[in-house]
């Protein structure tokens, strides 16, 4: 749209936020919102019986995930907003609009669990008789409390990029948390949670305490125990959640289709959650009946099956919000709703900023023999056709990477050429097959544009760069004049805006 | 303005706050974000140096480990109070500041593996320092890798800061380094540097002022000395910025509108400095049984330099962006306009409610 | 030969009960795959959890009955949480394989599953003859 074209053609924009988020939501979960209860609970428990050894354990623990949720947990927190803001400002920066108020409660919260955690492990030694010990098990209860209240917030946004609800006529913050996704998410997450810190516990316990001391099997049984708690509170919460998403998503598109693609998820989601909390059972049961035989690559299991469910279970929110990045608002490309008939009268090349230069390597592959003039002709249809790409397709798909507009023309039209007409004929009606894709923004011109686009990249793999390699060129007004009216430019440099002036600077 | 200045649109949703509110959270915080940031990075580079002299005076060691110390903390809250600020400058600069973090999006992004590896390392040289003292070089080694990534880290920061001010600059820049090169940038860059040992040394004169002394003592120095060394860090960067910090005011990018706001901040600022500056010489001149009587002073003082240059680096971005931001936000307002107006067509046309192909 | 390692076998599996008890488990799901029929070893499958599950249910609560009010909910869950895990397990082992075709993955991981927690349960049974709650358990 009209920011420069933030763009990774190997890994994919996607694939950048998966990694940053995924890392996130598995220290969160993992070492933060689960751990933090269980750490304060063993530290309190340690308090009551007068048994320094829980105390000694929950403090190892507890530093464990101090060193990792204030180095990776902070920091990837931070990095899913930096990535998505790369990769869709146009949908972060709407939604920082209009949820100002939530992420900034949310900072708050954040701070507070920031000092809390720094204050709850440096006070561990000197806090530790007497009076000061209660406090300090009030501390870690208090931290444990702020962790999930954190959880809880963002779990409002993430809830509204679904299922706005109410908020496209009310507009205010409230209707975004009382989305009717909210409350099962949250039912959902806070139990996985305590089943992941759990599963984490029980494979850090084996470095803390030794084989032959007698505490290491009361510490995995009581451990297994709150996991054993825990487990059927994930399944409990899974279910609801996965009763309220056919609701959510037949507002984005039609009974049929929605419930197919929901047959597909859901039977997916069943095994990978029955498989998950068998793993756990199994692990619980073995550390419950028989601690010392429970070996460490054990406890993989569990924790790899949660990931996988946990990850599946991110992948329905792109699902369900599909084809929309803030529902019925926001089509996944980043243009609003309420701008497609001006776009798709104008074009969107008509209100675009900046041009996505073609790098030498992407210049290649043209058909031999071609005069200059016609060289010069096809390359600035090119050139045209790849900022049509760059604005309407390139959020989600790449060129040559994953999830790429070519692997899906190859599987679709095997190796024929790409004729424009064949492409931009399919692109045209292509959100009527699949309703998960937005329906084109541009106009008739531009569909030919990016057809004429997609054929070069038949022949031409070079990876698409992004602004953050290449630059942008500004368009000036004469180039747009002659993107829209689809006359041949005037000058070369026009059309082909990456010319020997910009080139110097 | 030139032709070749581009003019995007805005997104076209209201401010989310006054502005005036968003403004000070964004002004509050970025300064409580950035003396935590200081004392990260001079702390990082005060312990190296420190754990150096170490190698031939034991005492320094102890010394350098005291610094080191107080790293992680300061780093934790460096991060938190970071955020607010990212929002607000998120909602305020929105086409400004995303537009900068696209256009060198590898490094803007990569900050957050640099950050995380350069805490990992501080983490290392913390909790490891006994337990490495059979391997010194690598623990040296540890400890100088941090240090680099710290001195890095905050160059993509400010080569951000500064693209997002210059609109006219945008269509030019090809990835990080060239934006880097953009006037201004080393220049902001060494005032950052310097202010990180000064603010340190403030940091280590809290320290060990009211220690008790048999700490003190067992660290094999005087509390005279060790305060002493404290002020003597932060007085001569602080006379190196009365060098340094008008050559950043004089290689900033001339701006169309009237920075006397500027100026005067800047003028203030300069003064106070001074001020402190003085008073830092009387503290480190004077006996020993008296030195850090006029902590309150120093630090008061500092905190009025601080503030007065947030202020001024807020009104110069203002003055930076206001002409351009006008033409934003009329092409904003005429984006709306033309979209209601095609919207409105093609529901007569059809009769339907148009988020659909024609 | 044959016969040396038969008694050291032997002698191996005797030193300790529960081996014996988890072969036996072994043995049975062993005739039982050999047999091939998912009929039959969901019938005597079935019959054996059952049997073995009745056993462990009612020496488990004459044990919680022995300690009586004393008993902290934790220790209840610690003395009946094996069985009981096993008997849920063993069941649903058995509908993995019965609701996908011998030879399938599923098939497979059910019949795994199967076999650990028929040994798992009949440990479990064994066990819970026992006088003291388990140690560590108090």
């Amino acid at each position: 749209m009209d920011f420069p074209v933030f763009h990774l053609d190997i890994l994919g924009n996607r694939g950048l936020i998966a990694v940053i988020a995924t890392l996130h939501v598995l220290v969160n979960h993992g070492l933060a919102v689960g751990m933090m209860p269980l750490v304060a609970a063993m530290e309190w428990y340690g308090h009551r019986r007068g048994d320094a050894r829980w105390d000694r354990l929950a403090y190892r623990i507890l530093f464990v995930c101090f060193l990792i949720t204030t180095t990776v947990g902070a920091l990837t927190g931070v990095g899913i907003w930096l990535s998505v803001s790369l990769v869709n400002p146009y949908s972060i920066g709407s939604l920082i609009r209009v949820f100002f108020w939530a992420w900034f409660v949310e900072w708050l919260v954040f701070i507070t669990e920031v000092l809390l955690i720094l204050a709850y492990t440096l006070t561990w030694k000197r806090w530790s008789t007497g009076a000061a010990k209660v406090r300090h098990i009030r501390l870690g209860f208090a931290l444990a409390f702020f962790s999930w209240v954190t959880m809880a917030i963002i779990v409002s946004i993430l809830g509204f990029m679904m299922d706005p609800g109410n908020w496209l006529s009310q507009q205010t913050l409230w209707s975004g948390f009382a989305n009717p996704i909210y409350l099962p998410q949250l039912a959902f997450r806070t139990p996985l949670a305590a089943a992941m810190a759990g599963v984490i516990a029980m494979f850090l316990v084996p470095f803390f305490v030794k084989r032959e001391d007698p505490f290491r099997a009361t510490a995995l049984r009581a451990i297994a125990v709150w996991t054993l708690v825990a487990a059927p509170l994930v399944l409990a919460g899974g279910l609801w959640y996965f009763s309220v998403v056919p609701e959510a998503m037949r507002e984005n598109f039609g009974v049929a289709l929605a419930s197919l693609a929901f047959a597909e998820w859901q039977q997916r989601f069943l095994e990978i959650a029955a498989l998950t909390v068998i793993a756990i059972l199994v692990v619980v049961q073995v550390a419950i009946a028989r601690p010392n035989l429970l070996p460490r690559v054990a406890l993989l299991v569990p924790f790899v099956a949660i990931l996988w469910m946990t990850g599946h279970f991110e992948r329905v929110r792109e699902f369900v919000r599909k084809p929309y990045v803030i529902g019925s608002y926001m089509y996944a490309n980043g243009f609003r709703v309420e701008d497609y008939p001006l776009l798709q009268r104008d074009g969107v090349l008509a209100y675009a900023t900046y041009s996505n230069p073609l790098t030498p390597a992407e210049q290649a592959g043209l058909p031999q023999g071609l005069s200059e003039a016609e060289r010069t002709a096809r390359l600035a249809e090119i050139q045209l056709g790849k900022d049509v790409f760059m604005t309407t397709c390139s959020r989600c798909h790449t060129g040559h990477g994953v999830n790429a507009v070519t692997a899906h023309l190859k599987r679709m039209f095997g190796d024929r050429p790409w004729e424009p007409e064949l492409t931009a004929g399919y692109i045209e009606s292509m959100h009527d097959a699949q309703p998960y894709m937005p329906p084109f923004p541009g106009n008739r011109r531009e569909l030919k544009l990016l057809g004429a686009y997609l054929h070069h990249l038949q022949t031409n793999d070079a990876p698409v760069p992004g602004a953050q390699q290449a630059g942008v060129v500004v368009v000036t007004p004469e180039a747009r004049a002659a993107a829209a009216t689809g006359r041949p430019p005037a000058t070369r440099a026009a059309a082909m805006p990456r010319t020997s002036e910009t080139a110097a600077r | 303005m030139s032709p070749t200045t581009p003019v995007p649109h805005d997104i076209p949703l209201p401010m989310p706050a006054p502005e005036p509110l968003l403004v000070a959270v964004l002004i509050v915080f970025f300064l409580m974000h950035i003396v935590f940031v200081n004392l990260m990075v001079g702390g990082a580079l005060m312990s190296l140096y420190y754990e150096l002299r170490g190698l031939k005076e034991k005492r320094y060691d102890r010394l350098a480990y005291e610094i080191a110390a107080t790293i992680t903390a300061n780093k934790s809250i460096a991060v938190v109070l970071g955020v607010g600020p990212l929002l607000a400058i998120n909602t305020l600069y929105t086409v400004y500041f995303y537009t900068a973090n696209a256009l060198t999006g590898a490094f803007w992004i990569a900050i957050v593996p640099l950050v995380i590896v350069a805490f990992v390392l501080t983490y290392v040289h913390k909790y490891l320092w006994h337990q490495m003292e059979r391997v010194r070089w690598l623990h040296i080694a540890v400890a100088a890798a941090a240090c680099l990534l710290f001195l890095f880290i905050p160059l993509i920061f400010l080569t951000n800061v500064n693209l997002m001010l210059f609109p006219d600059k945008w269509g030019s820049v090809q990835g990080f380094f060239s934006a880097l090169a953009l006037p201004n940038v080393l220049p902001r860059y060494a005032h950052f540097i310097l202010a990180c040992p000064a603010m340190t040394g403030l940091l280590l004169v809290w320290l060990f002022r009211r220690r008790p002394e048999a700490e003190i003592a067992e660290m094999g120095f005087s509390r005279a000395e060790l305060v002493r060394l404290g002020y003597r860090w932060a007085f001569w960067p602080t006379m190196a910025q009365f060098i340094v910090g008008p050559i950043a005011f004089f290689t900033l990018p001339h701006v169309a509108s009237p920075i006397g706001g500027v100026i005067a901040a800047f003028g203030l600022s300069f003064l106070l400095a001074f001020a402190l500056c003085v008073v830092m010489i009387r503290e480190i001149r004077g006996p020993d049984g008296s030195i850090g009587r006029r902590f309150g002073t120093t630090c008061a003082l500092m905190l009025a330099v601080v503030a007065l240059m947030g202020v001024g680096r807020h009104l110069y971005r203002e003055a930076a962006v206001a002409p351009h931001r006008a033409q934003v936000e009329a092409k904003t307002k005429d984006y709306i306009r033309r979209a209601d107006e095609a919207r409105r067509a093609a529901q007569a046309r059809d009769g339907a409610p148009a988020s659909v192909r024609p | 030969m044959l016969a040396e390692t038969l008694s050291t076998a032997g002698a191996w599996l005797a030193r300790k009960p529960s081996r014996l008890t988890v072969l036996n488990a072994l043995l049975l799901a062993g005739v039982l795959a050999m047999i091939g029929s998912t009929e039959l070893f969901r019938f005597v499958g079935g019959v054996a959890v059952v049997l073995c599950g009745l056993a462990f249910a009612g020496r488990t609560a004459r044990r919680s009955m022995r300690v009586g009010a004393r008993a902290h909910p934790y220790d209840l869950v610690v003395l009946w949480a094996p069985g009981a895990i096993a008997i849920a397990l063993a069941a649903a082992a058995l509908m993995l394989m019965a609701a996908y075709p011998a030879g399938s993955f599923p098939h497979l991981v059910g019949l795994g599953l199967f076999v650990i927690e028929f040994a798992m349960l009949a440990l479990a049974t064994g066990e819970s003859g026992a006088r003291d709650l388990p140690a560590g358990a108090a």
